[in-house]
């Protein structure tokens, strides 16, 4: 009798083989096998094509310089440190962006241009009214309470179209308290009320059908009251309230993340 | 500690452009994609735990992005995930400086995306199974299985057209 013919390699194995995953013996083990296995040896020969094939077409782009537009994001990173930890407020900012909008505009193109979205938008003011309404209203502010949160995110999502829910802005020191469906600029609008434990409030406010809008949190101000909104998919949403700017951009980043 | 988290962000954009090229196949977009990656990553220095591993959380933010703007895209076919097709002119020029790797690049554009994803954090970007698998919050196996299909599909599409010649 010859030896009985081995089971070809599993796909699995060879995979494994091939990116290093194995302990040594197994290892081992199975490159005599592959050894014996003209079919594997192929498959391997041509997965280092693949892969030289791909490195020889992108490894270069990891050796370029910096492009410009992320060195112009890096270096506002390090040279203004205190503005985004919230000491200085966001207004301030955009209205240094507006005095050095056509130098910054020239060094950093789009990113800049974006950063000075035009205002008033109609999601952030409609969601400010909101807020002076509602927020203040000492005993309803909200229509469904955290409790019924459930069926306050049902009710958002059947009238909105989408399927949305108030997220969790613990992290920001805010707790939910509720919220309710508002006619909206284009629409039903969804308002999503939080509470700090000092008392402070601030609301999320999402409009549907949005076509315009900054694709990142960007800052607002309206007649006193100040915030961030953005537009992601159809939706555009606004961080609205009383506390300090380093706590609503908190909020806005962390609904950025959960809404999108 | 801050400059330490600019800069450890800093060194992670050259990987990020390198898989956000191979991922999108357009210039524009893949640009677009690593910008949108950066920009929130350095929105949320204030939330940054010293140590945390910089390099996953900006290639987690960058394909969460990724997977958004593929829902966000006109409805295409779901049996191929096609990306749209590079200009023709680029693709000349490719195929002028690399005769024998043009197919190699056109036939992973057209994997679906969760196995182009897979295939590219560990072909391109030398990740091991264990972090490209909590990257993309799948098991180890699923992750080598998709890497497999990755792989047969591949095979399949830079294949020699004698199949095709002998059909007709």
């Amino acid at each position: 009798m010859t030896t009985p013919p081995e089971e070809p390699v599993p796909k699995e194995s060879l995979i494994r083989f091939h990116a290093d995953d194995l302990p040594r013996a197994d290892r081992r083990a199975l490159a005599d096998r592959i050894d014996g296995d003209p079919a594997s040896r192929a498959a391997l020969a041509e997965w280092d094509r693949q892969d030289a094939a791909m490195a020889a077409i992108y490894a270069p782009l990891a050796e370029e310089a910096l492009p410009p537009r992320y060195a112009a994001l890096l270096d506002e990173a390090r040279t203004a440190p205190a503005a985004r930890r919230g000491a200085a407020r966001p207004r301030s900012g955009i209205l240094l962006l507006a005095v050095l909008g056509p130098v910054l505009g020239a060094l950093i193109g789009w990113g800049a241009s974006r950063a000075l979205w035009p205002a008033p938008p109609e999601t952030a003011a409609a969601a400010a009214q909101a807020f002076r309404i509602y927020a203040t209203d000492a005993t309803r502010p909200v229509e469904l309470s955290a409790a019924e949160v459930g069926p306050l995110a049902a009710w958002a999502s059947a009238r909105l179209g989408q399927a949305i829910a108030p997220p969790d802005l613990g992290r920001a020191g805010l707790a939910l308290l509720g919220g309710r469906v508002l006619p909206g600029p284009t629409g039903a609008a969804a308002f999503f009320l939080y509470q700090t434990a000092n008392g402070q409030r601030a609301a999320l406010y999402v409009t549907t059908r949005c076509t315009a809008g900054p694709d990142r949190p960007t800052a607002f101000d309206t007649a006193g009251l100040g915030g961030f909104w953005w537009r992601s998919h159809s939706l555009c949403i606004a961080a609205v309230g009383s506390p300090g700017d380093a706590t609503l951009h908190r909020v806005a980043t962390l609904a950025y993340d959960a809404l999108l | 500690m801050r400059m330490d988290f600019v800069e450890e962000i800093e060194a992670v954009i050259p990987s990020l452009r390198r898989y956000a090229h191979a991922l999108v196949h357009d210039r524009a977009a893949a640009e677009d994609l690593v910008e949108d990656c950066l920009r929130r990553a350095l929105a949320r220095r204030a939330e940054w735990q010293p140590g945390a591993a910089v390099k996953t959380c900006m290639f987690r933010i960058l394909l969460n992005r990724y997977r958004d703007r593929l829902r966000q895209a006109p409805v295409r076919p779901t049996l191929v995930d096609t990306p749209p097709p590079p200009r023709l002119a680029d693709r000349l020029a490719r195929r002028a400086a690399h005769p024998a790797v043009h197919d190699v690049q056109e036939a992973i554009a057209r994997l679906p995306a969760d196995q182009r994803v897979a295939l590219l954090l560990v072909m391109l970007e030398g990740m091991s199974f264990d972090e490209a698998a909590a990257l993309l919050s799948i098991s180890r196996q699923a992750l080598i299985a998709r890497l497999a299909r990755a792989r047969a599909a591949l095979a399949r599409m830079t294949a020699s057209p004698t199949p095709r010649q002998s059909i007709a």
